[in-house]
């Protein structure tokens, strides 16, 4: 086992690394940038290395600075955690060249994984099903008619080197594809400095699922179950469960393997996801392999009972999986959510600042992953992810249960957050239902967040309002209090001074 | 003392007397004798009878507060009679500010000082957390000053331009 692991990463996945580390007697390190000097995953670390200004380009995403910081300090494994360099076969070499261990898959896997239309083609040969398309980017227009006629309308264009829906063009007809192919490659090369586009059939209302793998060097695989997270907002996940609603263990069994197999052919070694798109008849498709450990990670650990980030330690430090496909069971149900410094009131604006105070829930059946802490100042360099909140129970409806009541429990002042859309959408009867695909989240919004109230719930929201109102003036009267206060000292201290230079006259 | 708020967009009109813990207070008409505790700063433990409730008030800007009771999350603005003012300080006719609706950094100016805008138009792009956003002017004009420049930090609600 390492003696000291480097975690090349900041926030709430940091927090999480250093925790791991704790607990199997392996020493972290830090890294920071001079905006994060004070961050939570620096407070808990043994050691700290300061890699430069708050800029990731400056900072987090310098390859050199981050094997420099290994190799000044000794340590002989480096986490990426996700995000930042996680996904980076360049920097995959660079840890390996250096003599150290990358916690992740081998360069060649996640060079084979980074492009989807290579993804699509170890899809393929490992016979995993996958949304009837190209595996080649196309050349022309008329090639892309030719294929959208064939596939038939509607079809998606996507960036080959695409990800968070940028790059991505829906078609419902022959005669928008001409411009939609334009589009699509010039937002391809603004965004990822490749305009390769391909073609896929559309599928309509999918829901979003993936499946959890961990592989050790000796090429055993185990698929911990699934993660549903077709709770989407800009194609970025908002809220996941775990199990998916839609998914019976005969379900889970074909999409695991299936998982496995893509995993086995691309060469993967340690902890991966395996998204699918899933259509109305549970049709399911391969859609990206994600060659990190997700954000929404807690949760299959919540279900399985197993620690992925220990995991993903010891079998980078070349130990068998400690657990077999039989271990897996999936007990009762995880769902979390997001918390982002956004304001759910201002079309989900970003909202970095102070921290001024800070509540978190606690109980049965909760666990919060967090980065911050009151007093923190949240830098408006990195992205917006604050904490995760996750809940675990016994069923799906009691999980969620449990979450209107651990979010009844949270509060974050000085900042706007996600707060309070995630309390609409716990008490939203879709949501209970377990009704929803990836449009739910823009459908929700377009709704204005409006829940159903229960019967004889409005005189409760009106006394309820009533109380909120007496609440918000009691502490106008003590803050205007307070200024009154502080003006009268200063209109004293000016007569104090006056009085002073008079009688010096 | 007699004030008038605004709750989630509702007009309110509450008296309310405190004497130490208890309070009284009539919000619209309805009667509320309560005994109120502050167990930390910003929290008002409220007992109507044997009812208690939670709330957590804390305020974004001078007169608007945030309160968060049970599972819901209001917005109120709070007017003393006393300290009432004209609101009306930067949206004198003709004349349009532009402010940034977040904290962040400028990434670029989309105009010019001197430029003729239509309404809807972008002007300045501020970027926070990796999100960019356009701020747009509300009305057609011309800018007739630019106050921020390309690399510069700005605070939430700072004005960037003005447009006439």
């Amino acid at each position: 086992m390492f003696k000291k692991l480097l975690i090349a990463n900041r926030g709430e996945i940091a927090v999480r690394i250093v925790r791991a580390c704790r607990e199997m007697g392996v020493s972290p390190v830090a890294v920071y940038s001079s905006a994060d000097q004070s961050a939570l995953h620096v407070r808990l670390a043994d050691e700290a290395i300061h890699i430069g200004p708050a800029p990731s380009s400056e900072s987090y995403l310098v390859i050199e600075k981050i094997i420099a910081a290994a190799k000044r300090t000794g340590a002989e494994a480096i986490h990426p955690g996700y995000g930042f360099l996680s996904e980076n076969a360049e920097f995959a070499l660079a840890v390996e060249s250096a003599g150290l261990t990358l916690i992740g898959p081998p360069a060649s896997a996640m060079k084979i994984m980074g492009s989807k239309t290579s993804a699509r083609r170890a899809a393929i040969e490992a016979g995993a099903p996958v949304v009837p398309g190209t595996t080649q980017p196309l050349a022309s227009v008329e090639e892309a008619e030719a294929l959208a006629a064939t596939t038939g309308y509607p079809v998606m264009l996507k960036a080959a080197a695409g990800g968070g829906g940028r790059g991505m063009r829906l078609v419902r007809s022959p005669a928008e594809i001409a411009s939609a192919f334009s589009l699509a490659r010039s937002e391809a090369e603004a965004s990822f400095k490749d305009s390769s586009v391909y073609i896929e059939k559309y599928i309509e209302r999918p829901r979003h699922i993936e499946i959890q793998l961990i592989g050790d060097r000796e090429g055993d695989f185990v698929y911990l179950g699934e993660r549903e997270c077709s709770l989407q907002r800009r194609h970025q996940k908002v809220v996941e469960e775990c199990p998916s609603p839609v998914v019976d263990e005969e379900m889970r069994r074909r999409v695991g393997e299936s998982a496995v197999r893509v995993a086995r052919a691309a060469g993967y070694v340690n902890a991966g996801t395996v998204e699918f798109l899933v259509d109305r008849e549970k049709n399911f498709y391969f859609l990206e392999m994600n060659t990190r450990l997700q954000v929404e990670h807690p949760i299959t650990e919540l279900v399985t009972g197993r620690d992925l980030v220990h995991e993903q330690i010891r079998v980078a430090a070349g130990e068998r999986l400690s657990f077999s496909q039989d271990d897996i069971i999936m007990r009762g149900a995880a769902i979390e959510c997001r918390i982002y410094a956004e304001d759910p009131q201002n079309d989900f604006l970003p909202s970095p600042g102070l921290i001024k105070r800070l509540s978190m829930p606690s109980g049965p059946g909760v666990r919060i992953d967090s980065g911050i802490y009151e007093g923190w100042k949240v830098p408006l360099d990195y992205d917006s992810l604050l904490a995760k909140l996750c809940v675990w129970a016994e069923t799906r409806e009691a999980a969620i249960n449990r979450l209107a009541r651990a979010l009844d429990e949270c509060a974050i002042e000085g900042i706007q957050t996600t707060l309070e859309f995630f309390r609409a959408v716990s008490r939203d009867r879709e949501f209970r239902l377990g009704n929803f695909d990836t449009g739910f989240i823009d459908r929700f919004l377009a709704d204005g967040m409006k829940t159903d109230n229960p019967e004889g719930e409005d005189d409760r929201d009106a006394q309820l309002s009533d109380i909120a109102a007496i609440a918000a003036v009691l502490h106008a009267k003590e803050r205007a209090a307070k200024l009154d206060l502080s003006s009268a000292q200063a209109v004293e201290s000016r007569w104090k001074l006056y009085g002073r230079i008079s009688q010096r006259r | 003392m007699k004030y008038e708020a605004e709750i989630d967009g509702r007009q309110i009109s509450i008296e309310l007397e405190r004497r130490d813990r208890s309070v009284s207070a009539m919000v619209d008409g309805r009667r509320y004798e309560l005994e109120v505790l502050c167990p930390e700063r910003g929290l008002y433990l409220i007992f109507a009878g044997e009812r208690v409730y939670e709330a957590r008030a804390w305020s974004a800007e001078s007169d608007l507060f945030t309160v968060k009771l049970r599972d819901r999350v209001f917005s109120a603005r709070v007017i003393d009679r006393k300290h009432r003012r004209s609101v009306a300080d930067h949206s004198d006719e003709g004349r349009q500010q532009l402010t940034a609706p977040m904290p962040g950094k400028v990434v670029r100016l989309l105009r010019e000082q001197g430029d003729e805008v239509e309404a809807g138009q972008g002007v300045v792009v501020v970027e926070a957390m990796k999100m960019q956003n356009e701020i747009k002017s509300t009305k057609a004009g011309r800018i007739v000053e630019i106050r921020v420049a390309a690399g510069d930090t700005v605070n939430a609600n700072q004005v960037l331009a003005v447009v006439e």
